[in-house]
């Protein structure tokens, strides 16, 4: 009987321990499993946050362009100044589920293309990349993210192309020839007003529809100066333009003088 | 001598039957499961993020965006687009979810709030 107990005991002994072996060995595996789908949530949403991150703070640097083109208007022999003064920039920073991050844009004017540039911040299409004609910006962007007290950690710098889709080409050929035309028109009859006003009001027509042609709309007028001289203005505007916060009407003003 | 053999016995079962309790691998278990999902949806929400594009998130009416995340959302998969604080009245959110998460986007024109879930079969 006390050997019948004896080998009961040590048999349960042997279970009990054999269980709790298992149990641990699962236990582990489990553990193993569970840190290792927290780093790849972790990972999966750091990606996330990059491109968030990255398309926002381009909208940002987008909404400023946008912003000033739409308060400032260009002048048509300043043009490429105008444009190459331009720059912007924006960051955001703070944390996500744990994860501390920091993220800086800044932008200005992309040297000219020669053809469309294609961009893998397809998060902002159709503003992504470069497009021919339109204002083209190159924006640097960096990021840095930490998650996990340390552990999983993302950090980029990228560079991308950006387009406000104005039409630059269009505005500076318009410019030009508008004033060409008007400067001849204005030219022919110095110091007889009745005259001038009859030539630049044959002129104004084309230029007004080779102007809608294109998407703007065209006012132009003139007046007498001093000895003879006269001065006239035109002014495009190239109206709803269809930006990545919303559309807006960019100007573009040209003078001239017949002395 | 029997009585301390007993007691003995007892203790080490007590002790060993603790340890299972204690050890349970469940809770890791779903712990993992609960980040897969989380990964599930941070993935559906980047697709999404790329299938509309932040410009019309930052630019179009209440419809088109909810009409956007009814789109988006099917059977298990649900989405909300939250713009300035209002949410698609339409889209409403299971009580229990398998996992939820939502993504801030700081828009320049406003505060838009993504909000996925993966509702339970």
């Amino acid at each position: 009987m006390a050997r019948k107990a004896v080998a009961a005991t040590l048999a349960s002994v042997v279970l009990l321990t054999v269980l709790v072996v298992a149990d641990a060995t699962v236990m582990s595996a489990q553990d193993n499993l569970a840190s290792s789908a927290q780093t790849s949530h972790l990972e999966s949403r750091e990606l996330l946050l990059e491109v968030s991150l990255a398309g926002g703070v381009s909208l940002q640097v987008l909404a400023q362009v946008q912003g000033y083109l739409s308060a400032n208007p260009a002048e048509c022999d300043s043009l490429p100044r105008y444009l190459g003064s331009i720059s912007a920039s924006s960051g955001s920073s703070g944390e996500d589920s744990g994860i501390a991050y920091t993220a800086n844009a800044t932008a200005g004017e992309a040297p000219s293309l020669q053809a469309p540039e294609s961009d893998n911040l397809t998060i902002l299409a159709p503003f992504a990349g470069g497009v021919r004609g339109a204002l083209d910006l190159r924006e640097a962007f960096s990021v840095k993210e930490v998650g996990g007290g340390g552990s999983v950690s993302l950090e980029r710098e990228e560079t991308h192309t950006l387009n406000v889709p104005i039409e630059v080409d269009s505005a500076s050929s318009l410019c030009a020839s508008a004033l060409d035309s008007l400067g001849a028109a204005l030219s022919r009859s110095p110091c007889n007003a009745t005259l001038e006003q009859a030539a630049f009001d044959s002129a104004l027509p084309g230029l007004v529809a080779d102007a809608a042609a294109l998407r703007f709309t065209l006012t132009a007028g003139w007046g007498s100066g001093a000895a003879c001289s006269t001065t006239y203005w035109v002014t495009l505007v190239e109206p709803g333009v269809a930006g990545a916060t919303g559309s807006f009407d960019w100007t573009v003003r040209g003078f001239g003088t017949v002395a | 001598m029997q009585l301390i053999d007993i007691a003995v016995g007892s203790g080490y079962a007590a002790l060993c039957l603790s340890l299972i309790v204690l050890m349970n691998p469940v809770a890791p278990r779903e712990a993992a499961v609960e980040a897969g999902a989380q990964s599930v949806l941070d993935s559906a929400i980047s697709s999404y993020l790329q299938h509309v594009g932040l410009p019309f998130l930052a630019t179009s009416s209440d419809a088109a965006i909810c009409a956007s995340a009814a789109g988006a959302s099917n059977a298990t998969l649900g989405f909300d687009v939250i713009v300035q604080g209002e949410g698609c009245g339409s889209v409403v959110a299971p009580s229990s979810p398998l996992a939820s998460s939502s993504l801030t986007l700081d828009l320049p024109s406003r505060p838009v709030v993504i909000e996925a879930w993966l509702a339970r079969r």
